[in-house]
């Protein structure tokens, strides 16, 4: 078990360094943002440019969460592709597990950074909503702090974490599929096949994936879901969905590895 | 003696081609043995299959009596050529990164190593020469305190004086029980090293032969006599 | 130390570390460096230089002590066998090639005599 922890630490501090990397990035674009914003308005500051730079810090917000990403993806098959990792004296499980879950704290990592900026932009728009604007300042408020119901959020941000475990999932047996493909037979134009490949069995997974769950949803709520409640209980119905695909790709993934996949590097 | 390493019924494909073939092996301990073949042979392949690094998807590894991987793993100590890091990693990071993960893994052990070879700590990956790269190879390798150490080309684009070192530094820190496989292509470099020998050819594994046999039988060198094997001269 | 390739390792080192002894390298009674030392040295295998040393063991050359190490005999007359052996051996093959090329004895120890002669007169 030590020996879990010391690759979780391992793991997750790689991470750890990146996305620090990433969000110092995400600041410092938003900084030149703002000062070119100043700049460009003859150094007149102004409280409702707040909004605006509130709405260029989301959009930078979200290209820093797809590109961490994309980047935790790239690492999460960097380290079941490597021999750095795979030469450790650990079950094929742990590391697999290990992988994921150091990917997940990543990112929730990243989620608590941008959240403080989050929070303290919204004290500013809390307090000049004295000021003007009121419109963006009750959105926001109500946005972050007076969700309708407590156990829609609480799902929704279940739903958010097992769907990029998901896809995570999803994409690693991709990959696997592609390398034993290639593996087992001699595959001239390695890269294009590849290529093809990867469309094909991320679109068969999507499809699959897609319809399961609308099949389910079909199923389970024929007569439409105007009503919130609806939604709420959709919610723990997706979770069930997630959970039961996520354990069905593990499984899978955890048995190539164990099986079949070898290192490249 | 014990076997610390048993190969049964050992068979590799990939790509659709054979890699491997009915390899049976069986090495005792506390010896150095050379794995010698072309390029290509199958000798690193081999390597990373005993390691458990590599799936075996036809018969059965023991080492040191396990046949677990994990267990496998604990056992042995393969050579790793590092591609895994990243070149701005420094030495002291990878250091660090094998101290954590192999328990036995000795700090002083490796310290007493890199002074031998001149590895200095703050270098970064990308800065070092392929010697010094292979140096650190070697000790990060034998800093375990492993049954049995893999050590895949260690030698390979190496200049002759760094190739001394890692011969010494092979001599001095290996434990009489432990055993270790050097694989090579170039087989005077480590022939005066070398307990015994195992020759792979045409994706089978010849038996294991004493060099001293070579000597005494056949009245050869090392090389002499992989040559004259590959040549097909002697079967 | 250059080893030849077509000849056991183990069998070279014996034969240095032995000119090492009877050159008195290592004098009667001393004690041999350990075998990791030895093996250091001589960028061979300990296992190799464990034979070699069995190998001296065997034939009373050296002594082990247990616990302590191994010794260089204090027996002089075993060195002395040890010199005599290898000048026999030495000289085996050059008296059967001789022999082979029709000198008597007498022939053969007056060439011989001359050899020293002239040898003698290159180093003066």
């Amino acid at each position: 078990m030590t020996r879990m922890r010391t690759l979780n630490n391992q793991l997750f501090f790689n991470r750890w360094k990146m996305i620090n990397l990433v969000f110092l990035i995400n600041l410092m674009a938003f900084g030149i943002v703002m000062l070119i914003d100043v700049v460009s308005n003859k150094m007149t500051f102004k409280l409702v440019m707040f909004d605006k730079w509130y709405m260029y810090y989301m959009l930078l917000t979200f290209v820093a969460y797809l590109v961490t990403w994309v980047l935790l993806t790239k690492d999460n098959e960097r380290v079941l592709f490597s021999n750095k990792y795979r030469m450790i004296p650990i079950t094929e499980w742990k590391l697999y597990f290990s992988n994921m879950l150091s990917s997940l704290l990543a990112l929730i990592y990243l989620w608590f950074l941008e959240g403080i900026v989050n929070t303290i932009f919204g004290s500013i728009q809390a307090n000049h909503f004295l000021v003007g604007n009121a419109l963006t300042s009750i959105l926001y408020t109500k946005a972050y702090y007076k969700l309708p119901n407590v156990d829609m959020t609480v799902r929704s941000f279940i739903i958010g974490f097992l769907s990029i475990t998901l896809v995570w999932s999803i994409v690693t047996l991709v990959h696997f599929l592609i390398s034993l493909i290639s593996d087992k037979f001699a595959l001239k134009k390695k890269r294009v096949i590849k290529y093809v490949l990867y469309f094909l069995i991320t679109y068969i997974c999507l499809m699959i994936f897609n319809s399961t769950v609308s099949g389910v949803f079909v199923l389970m709520y024929g007569d439409g879901f105007n009503v919130l409640e609806k939604i709420n209980s959709m919610l723990l119905t997706s979770i069930f969905i997630f959970i039961g695909w996520i354990v069905v790709l593990t499984l899978i993934n955890v048995y190539l590895l164990k099986k079949h996949i070898e290192t490249d590097y | 003696m014990s076997n610390v390493l048993k190969i049964e019924e050992l068979n590799y494909k990939k790509g659709g081609k054979k890699i491997l073939e009915d390899v049976n092996l069986k090495l005792d301990s506390g010896k150095i043995i050379g794995l010698l073949g072309e390029n290509g042979a199958g000798k690193t392949t081999l390597m990373r299959i005993i390691a458990g690094v590599n799936s075996v998807p036809e018969g059965v590894i023991t080492v040191n009596g396990n046949t677990k991987k994990v267990s496998i793993k604990e056992n042995v100590s393969l050579s790793d050529h590092l591609d895994g890091f990243k070149a701005t990693n420094k030495i002291s990071e990878i250091v660090h990164f094998y101290s954590a993960v192999y328990q036995d893994f000795s700090i002083t052990k490796y310290e007493d190593i890199a002074n031998f070879l001149g590895l200095d700590m703050t270098k970064k990956l990308a800065a070092l020469s392929t010697g010094t790269r292979g140096k650190l190879v070697i000790a990060l390798t034998l800093a375990r305190s492993a049954k049995l150490y893999l050590l895949d080309e260690p030698l390979s684009g190496i200049d002759s004086i760094s190739r001394k070192k890692i011969i010494s530094s092979i001599i001095r820190w290996k434990d009489d029980d432990s055993t270790i496989i050097i694989s090579d292509h170039y087989v005077t470099a480590i022939a005066s090293l070398l307990d015994e020998v195992v020759i792979i050819k045409d994706q089978k594994i010849r038996d294991l032969i004493p060099v001293e046999k070579i000597q005494s039988d056949y009245h050869l060198g090392i090389e002499a006599y992989y040559e004259k094997v590959y040549l097909g001269e002697i079967q | 130390m250059e080893y030849i390739e077509n000849i056991p390792i183990y069998l070279q080192i014996k034969d240095y570390l032995e000119e090492k002894i009877i050159t008195e390298s290592y004098s009667l009674g001393e004690q041999m460096p350990s075998v990791r030392q030895l093996a250091l040295e001589l960028a061979v295998n300990s296992n190799t230089v464990q034979k070699a040393l069995k190998v001296m063991i065997e034939e009373g050359v050296i002594i082990t002590l247990r616990g302590k190490g191994n010794f260089v005999t204090e027996n002089a007359a075993v060195v002395e066998e040890l010199k005599n052996q290898i000048v026999n051996e030495t000289f085996d093959s050059t008296y059967d090639k001789l022999h082979l090329l029709k000198m008597n004895n007498q022939e053969i120890t007056n060439s011989f005599s001359n050899y020293v002669k002239q040898k003698e007169k290159k180093f003066e």
